[in-house]
């Protein structure tokens, strides 16, 4: 079959190896995947954008590797157990995109899919993922949350605030609030924060508490397919069944699994209810001069684009647009942002499997956000949040870490 | 004598010669390299005739010296082992290719019949300050004389294109686009890019060049000059860096005062041959007074079409350069008159050697920061030796906007005045050698300076003594010069 | 012949060299395992390793990738090969020639550690830098301090520069700038016997690195172009350039993409070219005028780019494979063209002067600008141009084909002419393989005008389906029945797989002539025991008498198809 023949278009769970042959025999060795696009470069020490090559220095680790890899097995050059290395290569992969946007933009090719295929096919034939990873599958088939955490206590974060139960009364808006958030009282800030911002401007907002369940991104990202597939079948009745119109999440992994994975999956009905990211919502309000910001703060900072939410899902205007409106914070820019991000190290697994390489990539991100002269590094992804605050934490580095919400909630409840 | 009979079947009874006459004068030139007789004087015709003679030499392990008009002043062609000097004079033609601005040149041509030829054709070629209107053209540009456009990354610079050369075991060989067995017309061509790199700077080690392609350039139909005056050196170098950053201008020199007005010295002549005879020194006394210590000129030529357009941007940057850094210009229109005819023709400055009959100069590459630190050394030297300052040439020419530069310094002495010919060598000895400890960089190592210059180089030395080995592995060509 | 599910076994180093080399690099920078390998063995332009990738071919797989970090340590790692006769390949991105060349296990020495800008020296225009720094890297930090390097490849900012000097080295902006190989001031490298050679006057004690000739027979100039088999650069030391433009390249207005519109071309549409540079479309009637106008530019002294791109802008500006082929088919962008690349560098008044003389020309010679009242969505199209006409980021785009051979002779601009008729006959001999192969047949060749138009270089190519092998195979045969014609019609072939790499150096004993056997007393004093990528460049007479035989009979077919005799 050539280019020219029009192939019958697969959703990407259902596509195999097989089916990005074209795309995987045609690697031009650009090095794209690797490297910041050359309009954008603005130093030679910002000039690479894949934490993996970057710090291992071997292609394998790249997308063109994977690419590479990937023929190779599809054509039976080698076998699992000829290369038992390569499940750690394809796990050493933060899935941030960096290669698909600068692929998919040039060549029209797909590394990261052709990864997350790889992945998947080595979940399936029993090699992947990583041993680390077991738990974490295991928990979300469990528990419905991949931190191994009793369905009981995934609501402790509202107990004080007054957010309506989705499940009992309607609600236009429902706010997913995501398994890392809502377990891990660390983040119980951005939770707490991102209800009482929606609850300011009088949204009508409900949440499904106890009986949320997990989106499914960390088992998608890692490849474990019929998990992610059961989860989104189970998602979308849900969320149907709710009889919302919208929907807020404020993390990123969540935000791209009902947006947009949950489209990819074959055989099931469409999520009803729009979904928004917080910061796209918040916007929104901010637009509609339903959020007044009285506060005036004295502040230097720097946006790090959390991967899912800008690269893979576009957003990356929203956010900057509300840090400028808060009255006194300034935006200073790193060098790679928005497409060109770079990943902060925690995501596609690999803060669970490569710890020490999450912190790694963490630290360099940090280094990159210092050199603006930023007070702080403001995000919006519970991932991000974690990653590079732990990285922070080790430092010794005067900067700070705060979520998006955490700057809005001190402009709305701080006097002029 | 057998060489001879032999080289007469070969070649034909008209060309060849050992007579004494001819023996002296293919012995020396004006430098300080000793004297040494040829065996015989071949003249080769046409590239057949340099084949045959370079496969005798090998059979009979004769050293050949290619030869073209013994203008090189360094020694280049005095024949360190005897042997026959293969006198290539009477290869002359020139084929100009009106279309791609492209000329093909034997040795024999010389510079100033390539520029007559090329005037006919509205073109022109990049030539070398100094240079001798009698000097081979092709020896010219395979010796890497510094063309006084040199400034102009475009137009200065790499102006060899394709060439045709016979290797040291008589093989014809081309390079660039002519290798690939037709016309010439590209530097690169199925082989390497820069190949024929290796045979510059070579004094005919390594290969004969038979023929060349070079780059020729349109004559400017207007240009105009400008002059710059300096107390000192260093009072130049930043306004020369500002000049050469915003590319303003083809040809940019500086020279003191002994060269400019050597320049100007109407009675003066450029001479003919070398030692040259001593002249009157009159007028260039009181040039030499009355000029400024130091010139910058620089000229700006207009393209082909809208010539007063590109001159007049360029004098408007210019001015602004002017006023910025509160430049004296010397505004005087004989002067800029004579330096316009030297931009096509730049050989008045070999006026100089009329001032004592001998020039002695010493030329290398730095970068433009440096040229104070060697301007101390042979300040230092001069004093230790007597010789006065004010008798010291010198022409400093930014290479490619002034990434670097090449300084010549010269010497002079009355070549009849065993005291001043022995004060100057040892003089020009000592500058020698103290510019190469100080990281002098001589990129045409000849006569003496070989030994200093080829002993610091290490790797770069040994290869190419490697690469001798192996192209001529008789060590036929020139032998005994660079590091050979 | 495909034999699908058959393994393909690397081989693998003795022991005793493997951990010497460990010693060496150390055993976090030594790989041996057999999917790293596989990641070094298919490259990206070259037909043939993926034709035996596709017949399985386990020789195309390097034995050990290694990646040194200092000059020492490619020397030690370069003493050991010649010790134990391994041969070595040097590799960078992995874009042409970098397989092993023989049957014997090969060790890749990478360089991605050795990524640093070691100096950039604005005093005298150059920077020093390791073989791993990319164009983009150097831009970046030369346009910071007002300098930049002249220009960037069509295949992108990312080449090496390293890497470009042992190949070619072509730019947009040569016409001022000329070739890379004019851009060079010094390389360290070292050698194939493992001695450390460093050239121009950077070999002389404090002499500094400015210069770029000598002493004496330049040696700068014969290492370049030996695509890695006479040395590695470990370090090479470029000119920059006065850098008028933006500090960095501004963002467009459009913003950036996201997976989610990443092929939306509004992305890719810079409005307007970088400060103090202006870019022209110009189209023509026929090949003819287009010539002419070439030739009248190129010689006006104006510009500092002047190039045409025919049906390449297609690859160019299209986000996707399906728009590439659609506006292949509707002939969208202009037959014959050119453009023009112009800067302020002197004054703010240098384009206004040079505009009129551009327009001066096109009015002569019958041409016109494309513009806002003039096909306004193609120049619209063109808009990547803006950018990369400065540093491509866009170049080596073939979304979804592969580019498997390229014809790229240079000569005069009339030779354009020359390479428009053969790629045509060529094309009607063997059928092509896609509709842009027609591209420089039917329109323009690529051209660009080097060194203000001294000469010219002219490429057309043939873009294969990568996953159908016997394309692949009529794409090589393209390859070397270009190489016989343009031989026979004394072109020369600059790059690619064809005349400076053998077995072309060898079977077209016209060029030089003999440079192969010239070229063999080369690789003896600096390869003396064959280990640098042994016969890419030149074969030994015994590699040549090992070299098979069906090989040499397609060669000479094609020669016999150009009236040229066989080569015994």
């Amino acid at each position: 079959m050539t280019y020219y023949e029009k192939k019958p278009e697969k959703k990407f769970f259902e596509k195999e190896l097989e089916d990005y042959r074209d795309s995987i025999w045609g690697c031009a060795r650009c090095n794209w995947c690797q490297n910041h696009w050359g309009w954008n470069v603005k130093s030679a020490e910002y000039s690479e954008v894949c934490p993996a090559f970057h710090e291992y220095r071997i292609f394998p680790y790249s997308g063109m590797g994977k690419m590479h890899m990937a023929r190779a097995l599809l054509e039976g050059d080698f076998d699992y157990e000829d290369a038992p290395e390569m499940v750690k290569f394809l796990y050493t992969c933060t899935t941030c995109g960096a290669c698909e946007m600068n692929c998919q933009r040039l060549q029209d090719k797909e590394p990261l899919q052709v990864n997350e295929t790889l992945r998947a096919k080595m979940v399936a034939d029993g090699v992947g993922p990583m041993p680390e990873h077991k738990g974490l599958i295991k928990s979300v088939k469990n528990y419905d949350n991949p931190w191994m955490q009793p369905r009981t206590q995934r609501d402790r974060w509202a107990r004080k605030i007054p957010v309506k139960d989705a499940n009992r009364e309607k609600v236009e808006t429902l706010f997913f609030v995501g398994c890392t958030s809502a377990f891990d009282n660390t983040q119980w800030h951005v939770t707490q924060n991102t209800a009482r911002i929606l609850l300011h401007a009088e949204v009508d907002l409900g949440m499904l508490g106890k009986s949320e369940i997990c989106c499914g991104s960390p088992v998608a990202r890692i490849g474990d397919r019929e998990t992610f597939i059961s989860l989104a079948t189970r998602n979308i009745e849900l969320l149907n069944n709710t009889g919302v119109k919208e929907i807020v999440t404020f993390c990123p992994g969540c935000y791209r699994s009902l947006k947009f994975d949950y489209r990819e999956v074959p055989g099931v009905p469409e999520l009803k209810p729009r979904v928004y990211h917080t910061a796209e919502y918040i916007h929104r309000l901010i637009s509609e001069g339903k959020l007044k910001m009285p506060g005036k703060m004295k502040l230097k900072v720097t946006w790090h684009d959390p991967c899912h939410l800008g690269r893979h899902c576009g957003i990356y205007e929203e956010p900057r647009e509300i840090i400028r409106a808060i009255p006194g914070v300034e935006l200073v820019e790193m060098e790679r942002i928005k497409d060109q991000s770079w990943c902060c190290g925690g995501g596609g697994g690999v803060r669970t499997a490569f710890i020490d390489f999450a912190q790694k990539t963490a630290t360099k991100r940090i280094e990159e956000a210092k050199k603006t002269g930023a007070q702080a590094i403001v995000t919006a992804c519970p991932f991000c949040e974690q990653n590079i605050g732990d990285a922070l934490s080790k430092m010794d580095e005067d900067i700070d870490m705060y979520d998006l919400t955490d700057l809005l909630i001190k402009a709305l409840e701080t006097e002029a | 004598m057998t060489i001879l009979t032999d080289l007469k079947n070969i070649l034909g009874e008209e060309k060849v010669f050992n007579d004494d006459e001819n023996i002296e004068k293919y012995s020396s030139d004006q430098s300080f390299v000793q004297p040494r007789k040829p065996d015989l004087i071949a003249f080769a015709e046409n590239v057949k005739d340099v084949q045959e003679v370079v496969k005798y030499a090998n059979k009979t392990n004769t050293p050949v010296v290619p030869f073209s008009s013994g203008l090189n002043f360094h020694g280049g062609t005095i024949p360190k082992e005897g042997g026959i000097v293969l006198d290539l004079s009477r290869m002359k033609s020139i084929q100009v290719d009106d279309n791609n601005w492209h000329c093909v040149i034997e040795p024999g041509v010389t510079v100033s019949q390539l520029q007559d030829e090329l005037e006919k054709h509205n073109l022109r070629a990049m030539l070398s300050f100094g240079v001798h209107p009698d000097r081979s053209a092709l020896t010219s540009y395979a010796e890497r004389d510094p063309a006084v456009a040199a400034a102009s990354f475009e137009y200065g610079n790499e102006l060899i294109m394709d060439t045709e050369l016979v290797l040291p075991g008589g093989d014809l060989y081309r390079t660039g686009l002519w290798s690939a067995g037709g016309i010439p017309g590209s530097p690169m061509g199925p082989v390497r890019a820069m190949i024929y790199r290796m045979w510059t700077g070579a004094q005919g080690t390594l290969g004969i060049f038979t023929k060349m392609n070079i780059k020729v350039e349109y004559l400017p139909k207007k240009r105009k000059v400008f002059l710059l005056q300096f107390d000192s050196f260093p009072e130049a170098m930043e306004p020369l860096r500002m000049i050469q950053r915003k590319e303003i201008g083809h040809e940019c020199f500086l020279i003191n005062n002994f060269n400019a007005a050597s320049l100007l010295c109407k009675k003066w002549k450029v001479p003919e041959q070398f030692p040259a005879e001593k002249a009157e020194a009159g007028e260039f006394d009181a040039l030499r007074e009355k000029l400024p210590p130091w010139l910058l000129v620089l000229c700006s030529n207009g393209g082909p079409r809208m010539p007063e357009g590109k001159i007049k941007y360029e004098e408007e940057a210019l001015q602004e350069i002017f006023s910025m850094a509160h430049l004296r210009t010397c505004d005087d229109g004989p002067i800029e008159d004579m330096f316009l005819k030297e931009m096509l023709r730049p050989w008045g400055i070999l006026k100089k050697f009329c001032y004592s009959g001998s020039v002695h100069d010493i030329s290398f590459k730095t970068t433009l920061k440096r040229v104070p630190e060697f301007q101390k050394i042979v300040m230092e030297v001069i004093n230790e030796h007597n010789y006065p300052l004010r008798d010291i040439g010198m022409y400093i020419l930014p290479i490619e906007r002034g990434r670097a530069v090449h300084c010549e310094i010269d010497f002079h002495c009355n070549p009849r005045s065993k005291d001043e010919v022995e004060q100057v060598k040892n003089l020009w000895h000592v500058v020698s050698e103290r510019f190469i400890d100080e990281g002098a960089f001589f990129d045409r190592p000849y006569g003496i300076w070989a030994d200093m210059v080829f002993a610091r180089a290490g790797t770069y030395t040994q290869k190419l003594k490697e690469l001798k080995r192996e192209l001529d592995p008789n060590n036929i060509l020139n032998p005994g010069h660079l590091c050979f | 012949m495909s034999t699908k599910k058959q393994k393909v076994i690397q081989k693998k180093l003795p022991r005793e060299v493997y951990s010497a080399l460990k010693n060496v690099a150390g055993e976090q920078w030594i790989y041996e395992q057999r999917s790293v390998v596989e990641t070094y063995s298919k490259l990206s332009i070259e037909g043939g390793s993926f034709v035996k990738k596709h017949e399985k071919d386990p020789h195309v797989l390097p034995a050990c990738v290694v990646l040194p970090a200092s000059t020492n340590e490619v020397q030690a790692i370069v003493k050991i090969c010649n010790r134990y006769h391994v041969p070595f390949v040097p590799f960078t991105n992995g874009q042409v020639f970098c397989n092993p060349t023989t049957q014997d296990p090969t060790l890749i020495i990478h360089f991605s550690r050795m990524n640093k800008i070691i100096r950039i020296d604005t005093q005298n225009m150059c920077a020093t830098l390791e073989p791993y720094v990319d164009y983009g890297m150097l831009q970046a930090e030369a346009m910071k301090r007002g300098l930049w390097n002249g220009g960037t490849p069509l295949a992108t900012t990312l080449c090496k520069l390293a890497s470009q000097f042992a190949f070619a080295g072509l730019w947009q902006t040569d016409l001022k700038y000329g070739l890379f190989s004019r851009n060079i001031v010094s390389v360290k490298m070292v050698l194939p016997d493992g001695e450390i050679l460093t050239t121009g006057s950077r070999c002389i004690p404090k002499a500094g690195d400015f210069f770029e000739y000598g002493p004496g027979p330049d040696l700068m100039g014969l290492q370049r172009a030996g695509v890695g088999t006479n040395g590695i650069v470990t370090e090479i030391t470029v000119k920059l350039h006065s850098w008028v433009g933006d500090e960095s390249i501004p963002d467009i207005s459009a913003g950036r993409p996201s997976l989610v519109d990443v092929h939306d071309p509004k992305y890719d549409n810079p409005d307007k070219p970088l400060k103090n540079h202006k870019l022209f479309w110009c189209e023509f009637d026929d090949f003819e005028t287009q010539i002419k106008a070439m030739r009248e530019i190129a010689h006006s002294g104006i510009a500092i780019g002047l190039n045409a791109t025919g049906v390449y802008s297609a690859f160019y500006c299209s986000q996707t494979q399906a728009m590439t082929i659609k506006r292949c088919e509707e002939k969208f962008f202009p037959e014959w063209n050119c453009y023009v690349i112009l800067a302020n560098v002197t004054s703010d008044k240098q384009i206004e002067y040079e505009e009129g003389v551009l327009r001066q020309i096109i009015d002569e010679v019958g041409g016109r600008f494309l513009s806002e009242s003039y096909k306004p969505e193609v120049l619209e199209a063109l808009k990547p141009w803006n950018y990369d006409c400065i540093r491509h980021s866009t170049g080596y785009r073939m979304n979804r084909k592969f580019y498997a051979n390229a014809w790229l002779p240079v000569g005069p601009i009339d030779s354009a002419v020359t390479t428009q008729r053969e790629w045509k006959k060529a094309l009607d001999t063997f059928g092509e393989l896609d509709i842009t192969d027609r591209g420089g047949a039917e329109d323009t060749p690529f051209i660009y005008a080097l060194q203000r138009g001294h000469f010219c270089l002219f490429e057309t190519d043939n873009y294969p389906d990568p996953t159908l092998p016997d394309e692949i195979k009529k794409a090589q045969g393209f390859g070397i029945y270009g190489a016989a014609a343009v031989v026979k019609n004394s072109l020369g072939p600059m790059l690619m797989a064809f005349l400076n790499v053998e077995p072309f150096t060898t079977m077209f004993p016209e060029a030089g002539p003999d440079s192969h056997l010239f070229m063999r007393k080369i690789r003896k004093v600096f390869d003396p025991n064959s280990v640098a990528a042994p016969g890419r460049q030149v074969f030994t007479e015994q590699e040549w008498q090992q070299f098979p035989e069906a090989v040499k009979n397609i060669v000479n077919k094609m020669r016999e198809m150009n009236d040229m005799p066989a080569v015994e």
